[in-house]
Order: structure tokens, then sequence, then C-alpha cells
């Protein structure tokens, strides 16, 4: 396919995926949406029960197994009560940046699915203070005895903004982390595709990250893989963001002891040779991303991380560039074909 | 809802047992105790876990469920003693000196300890946060001699005490969830393979049902623990209240629970005409996160007794919500598996 084809069908997955909701825990509504994407590469596909989904691509001898993992779920909210006046509390699912949260719009996953607004006190936002979560609530339009006939504590909430196309390729929407990280295993299986790779291909979307890199562990145990890699997002410079990738200058390679040396200068190789841009990341700790799990789950396993860069993660405007998210696709594809010669040849022992 | 004196005994004997995270072999001896007229099999683990087996009755089918209540609580540790004997001390698991000024601390030999706020001293910075020490009267060389020491740890002296509803004192979190498994296991006739986990070291970050979740590999598994009652003064939006029934997890720091697992208990407690609430809870995690993550998963639930005051030696909880919690669990274990 050609490079505006496959930038167009991209951006078309991160605007399917941006709409769809799986908040942490409650990943399931996606399973179509990855049959669609990924499962028409695969040969097999299974779930199991933290809600990990995956998908198996064999290879040509299947000899050794390579773990490609992307996060399903976003970040979102849950209802814990219903006040006397009828607006529902809620507890947050994941890291959710309050500041970001009044006055938008929210979908509550009740008996049916009921549109809402989140609500606070205008004179706590003039005191020039972000409004506490606790303070906030969201309005469905009933009262009391009305919403507790729709909604019950539980229940989850995600939130619902406009997708945004901007210029130059560049999208902006909810739950781009971690859409962008699946958009880009698609492009990856689609690239495998037309390609000869001796080793199965594991592609799983995992469940939990959001709330501590849950599904990846036990994914990890389950597949046994001889090498992970994470595809997750990562901050891009934005006006208060300096220290950051930059949007639009390609996929971002973390260093780090997170991260398994070889398998990392192996990735750096593979972009060179591809000639794909790429730029550095340094993760002095656990990364915040699905590596720290896939790294120590059952005997370890050498794990390598790729990032899209992304602006104003955990907002309802989460930024990324298509072209970055279809070349972190390719730098995948490249580094699992490539590893059909040189698994055997390398030794992760440290 | 009645029920005899003795089974009330039982959870103040529980209460009362000595068991700070690490140091629970005076709850274990209790629990083991308690278990073996009913138990298959009892085991412990090299992390002080103790694992009561109850084999399927009836036609077995197979399917191994654990069930799991922590039986550590939280405490202190004797980190220093200086020459007048007063006693410097960390704290094990989420114990909070300022909510225990002027109570009383027992040490496993039985000595007790008054917990004192530190005097700030002429021209200190009164807005310094406040220490605290332990006094128990004696001289270092006398403290020796009573069996305490830098690295033993105390506990609450407060003994249970009951009204009608209600039952109040030290350990409730998680002696609570002990009880109702010691009554589960007393009463349950299931097809299942049962392990009862009396895990240890939850206050210190569940580690001990992280252990004995990976030896069990079980099919399923059911946490049972105490969980904050927030019905106090005002509070607007109450989640959990006493005397609502047992709290049905849904979340907490450490776990998610799968939609339709929950259900499942909910059904349970439908179909019996359990009253019960939804536990949704964003401070604190439990047992249920890593035996959730347990080598390639475990399908986990959660039933919990509302709790006030979590934490403090005054923990309060309806005596109606432990026997329903109770009833539940035992259908739980009773019910088929899918």
């Amino acid at each position: 396919m050609e490079q505006n084809g496959l930038l167009s069908w991209v951006e078309e997955i991160l605007a399917q995926g941006s709409a769809l909701s799986g908040v942490s825990g409650h990943e399931a509504d996606l399973s179509g949406f990855l049959a669609d994407i990924w499962g028409v590469y695969c040969t097999e596909s299974r779930k199991d029960v933290v809600g990990n989904q995956f998908f198996l691509k064999p290879g040509k001898s299947g000899a050794n197994k390579i773990l490609l993992a992307a996060h399903t779920d976003e970040i979102g909210l849950i209802v814990t009560a219903v006040d006397k006046n009828g607006f529902i509390r809620f507890a947050p699912v994941g890291g959710v940046d309050a500041r970001a949260l009044p006055a938008q719009a929210v979908t509550v996953h009740g008996r049916s699915e009921m549109t809402g607004v989140i609500c606070y006190a205008p004179a706590e936002r003039r005191a020039g203070k972000p409004v506490p979560l606790t303070h906030l609530a969201v309005d469905v339009g009933y009262d009391r005895e009305e919403v507790l006939a729709r909604t019950r504590p539980g229940d989850i909430i995600s939130f619902a903004p406009e997708f945004q196309t901007l210029l130059n390729h560049v999208c902006a929407g909810k739950a781009l982390d971690n859409r962008a990280g699946l958009a880009a295993l698609a492009v990856c299986l689609r690239e495998l595709s037309g390609r000869a790779h001796a080793h199965d291909v594991i592609a799983v979307a995992t469940a939990q990250e959001e709330v501590g890199c849950r599904g990846a562990a036990t994914a990890a145990f389950q597949a046994q893989a001889a090498v992970a890699i994470a595809v997750d997002v990562t901050h891009a410079q934005s006006p208060d963001v300096k220290q950051a990738a930059q949007l639009g200058k390609g996929p971002v390679i973390a260093r780090g002891p997170n991260l398994h040396p070889l398998l990392t200068e192996y990735m750096e190789n593979k972009a060179r040779d591809e000639r794909i841009p790429f730029q550095t990341e340094v993760a002095p700790r656990p990364t915040g991303t699905d590596a720290r799990a896939l790294q120590l789950a059952g005997a370890g396993t050498p794990t390598s991380l790729i990032s899209i860069p992304l602006r104003y993660m955990h907002t309802l405007v989460e930024t990324v560039s298509a072209p970055d998210v279809m070349l972190t696709g390719k730098l995948l594809a490249a580094a699992v074909t490539g590893l059909s010669a040189e698994l055997e040849e390398l030794d992760f022992a440290y | 809802m009645t029920t005899p004196e003795e089974n009330w005994r039982l959870l103040r004997e529980l209460t009362a047992a000595f068991g700070p995270s690490g140091r629970e072999d005076e709850a274990r001896r209790l629990i083991a105790a308690a278990a073996a007229p009913y138990a298959d099999e009892t085991r412990e683990d090299v992390l002080g876990d103790l694992i009561v087996t109850r084999r399927a009755r009836g036609a077995a089918d197979g399917r191994r469920i654990m069930v799991c209540a922590h039986m550590d609580e939280i405490g202190v540790m004797v980190t220093h003693i200086d020459e007048n004997g007063f006693i410097r001390f960390s704290p094990v698991g989420g114990f909070q000196a300022a909510r225990l000024e002027g109570q009383r601390l027992r040490f496993q030999s039985g000595l007790t300890a008054v917990l004192v706020r530190q005097h700030p001293g002429a021209g200190q910075d009164s807005a310094a946060p406040p220490r605290f020490y332990l006094d128990a009267g004696l001289s270092p060389a006398a403290l020796s001699e009573a069996g305490v020491g830098v690295g033993d740890m105390a506990v609450s002296a407060v003994e249970m005490t009951e009204t009608a509803g209600t039952v109040s004192g030290k350990a409730l979190d998680n002696r609570v969830g002990c009880f109702i498994l010691l009554e589960t296991l007393r009463r349950v006739q299931s097809r299942h393979d049962l392990y009862f986990v009396f895990s240890a070291q939850e206050e210190v970050g569940a580690r001990g049902a992280k252990t004995a979740a990976f030896a069990l590999a079980p099919d399923l598994a059911y946490i049972v623990d105490a969980t904050i009652a927030d019905d106090i003064p005002r509070n607007p939006v109450v989640r959990l209240r006493l005397g609502g029934g047992p709290a049905v997890k849904v979340m907490d720091r450490s776990v998610i629970i799968a939609p339709a697992r929950r259900e499942a208990v909910a059904a349970l407690a439908r179909s019996a005409g359990i009253p019960f609430q939804w536990e949704i809870i964003d401070q604190g995690g439990t047992d249920a996160g890593p035996v959730q993550l347990s080598r390639g998963g475990v399908p986990v639930a959660g039933l919990a007794v509302p709790t006030r005051y979590i934490h403090t030696p005054a923990e309060t909880a309806a005596k109606a919500d432990i026997l329903l919690a109770r009833d539940l669990l035992v259908r739980c274990l009773e019910a088929d598996m899918d």
C-alpha cells in the first residue's frame, strides 16, 4: 500500500479507536475493533481472565515467540454514589488529571448509555485553583430517583469529546494513549502479512495498564516469549513540556535499566537500516508502561519499549502525529522480520 | 438474626490475638486450632500463611477455589531504646501514631506501654511534625528482662467490646475476615476443593497472598476483608454504611474486579435475599490485587465487612453484616462454577 493510503488508514483507526470506550477493567467493547485491525492478519485470538486479548501470527519456523504488547485500556471514571440532588459522584480510574475535567462531556455506562456533563461549583473555579475531583459530579439531567433507576455504583464513566483532525496529519482526541499504540501494531501486522518471518508473533492488547500495568504481567507469564516489545505513547514537547520527544520526528526508543540493552541496540540499528527516523528517551527508573511488567513476569523477558510522541497526556485532547504511528509500525515489522536470522545469535544473558 | 454467644467469643479471641505483619504466629496458632475440626489438611508456608484445605464433598468437580483473609494487623516495631527506657518505633503497615496518642500498646511478651506525643521543647519549632515514643515505665535493662528489644513489635492493647448490633476494637481489619472464613469452613458443603488461606503480611503490601496464590494456582479466588464504612458525620455522600449488608468489591487501589465476577456474587446475594453494597475505594489495596495477577491471572471476587475508623483501636462493624457476609460466602463456595 502506498504511503498516503497507509496514513489515511492510520487516521481512520485513530478516529474509530478514540470513539470507543475501554476504561481499565472494562476493555471488552474493543474486541470487535481489535478483530478488524489486528485479527484479519492473524490466525487465532483468545482472551484471558484479566481482560487481555491475544492474537497469533505464526512464523515460518515458530521456533520462538515474539511478544508485541500495546495496552487497550484508557483512563476514565467510576460511579461511587448519587447525591440527594441526582448528581453522580465518581472516583478516578487511572491517572485522571482533575484540571482537565470541569465542563466536559461524558458517557455514563449505566443500564443504558447516558450522556452527561461534568459539573462543579463556579465559585470554586473563581478561587483560581483546580477544583478537587471530589467536588466534581456528573449531571445527566434527572433527579435522584430517576438517576438511581439508570445507574449504580460501579458503573463506568468514559469521556466523550469530539475527535479532531488537525493539520499536517495530526489528530487529537481522548484515549489516543494508547489507541495510537494499537494502530501502530495494526500497521506492523499489516506489513508482516506480506513478508516472511521465522518466529511466531503474539500481539497482545493488554488490559489495565493505566491502573498499574496489570494485564502485561499475566500476559507475559502466559506467553513465555523470547523477547517482548511494549508499544505505548510518551510525552511530546508542548508549551509547558520542554524536555521531551518531538511530535512528528518518529518513534521513540527508550534506554534504561527497564529495557534490555542488546534488544534496545537491535531496535536502534533496525531503524537506521530501514532509514526510519527515531528519537531516544532516557528512562532511569522502571518505565510507566507495560515494559516494567513484561521485563519481570515469570522468569523474566528481554524487553524493549517503543513509544509514539503524544502531547497533553491524560487529557481529552491527546494529540499524535499519524506519520509517527505509521513509522512505529514499520519499525516493529522490520524488527520482527530481522529477528528471523538473528534471534539465535543474540545472547541476552548479562 | 440470632447467633450463639460463643461465636462472638471467637471473634473476641481472634481480635485479641497478637499478630502484626510478619509476627502472625499467635494469631496463626489460634486460627489453626479453630479450623482443625473441619480441616482435611493444614499447612504453613515460608511467608507465614496458614493454608487450610477442605476437599470437595459429594461429586467432586475438580475445581479449586482459594478463599483468602489476611490475619495480620497493623502495629509498630521498636527501632531504638534510649538510656531512660523511652522506646522509639516505626509503623508496621498503616499505623498512624497521631490517632493513638495516650493509648496503650502491647508487646508479644505481654508488656504494655503507653504511646506519648513528644513535647516539642522550649524554643522548638511547634510547626514541625509531631514525634512519638512509647513509655513502659521501665529502664532499658528492665525492658530487656521483660522481653522487649529493638526489632520487637507492639499492637493496640484494646479489647473488643460488643453492643447488641455491633462489635468494636482493634484488628477487626481483618480478624473479622478470619472469623468469616472459620464460620464458613464449619458450614460449607462444596463440590469444589477449597483452600482457606489466612494470609500474612497484607498490611505491608499483600505479600503472603501473592505466594499462596502462586503455590495454589486456583481456578477462582474470593478475598474477604474489612473495608471503609464512611457513614460518619458531615459526609454528604455515603458509599458504605454499617448494617447495609456485606460489600461486594468493584474496585480498590490494587484491583478491578471483572464485571461478570462481581455480578455473579450479586446474583447469589439477590437469590438468597442477602442485601449488599458495592465497594469502590480509591485508597488502599488488598490481597485481591496480587492474587488476580498471580501466574497467568486468576479470576477474583471480593467480599468485605464495612468497618468504621479502620486502622484505629476503635474499628466498628455491624454483626449483621458479618453474618450476612458469611452466608454469602457459603453460597459462593457452594455454587456451581461456569
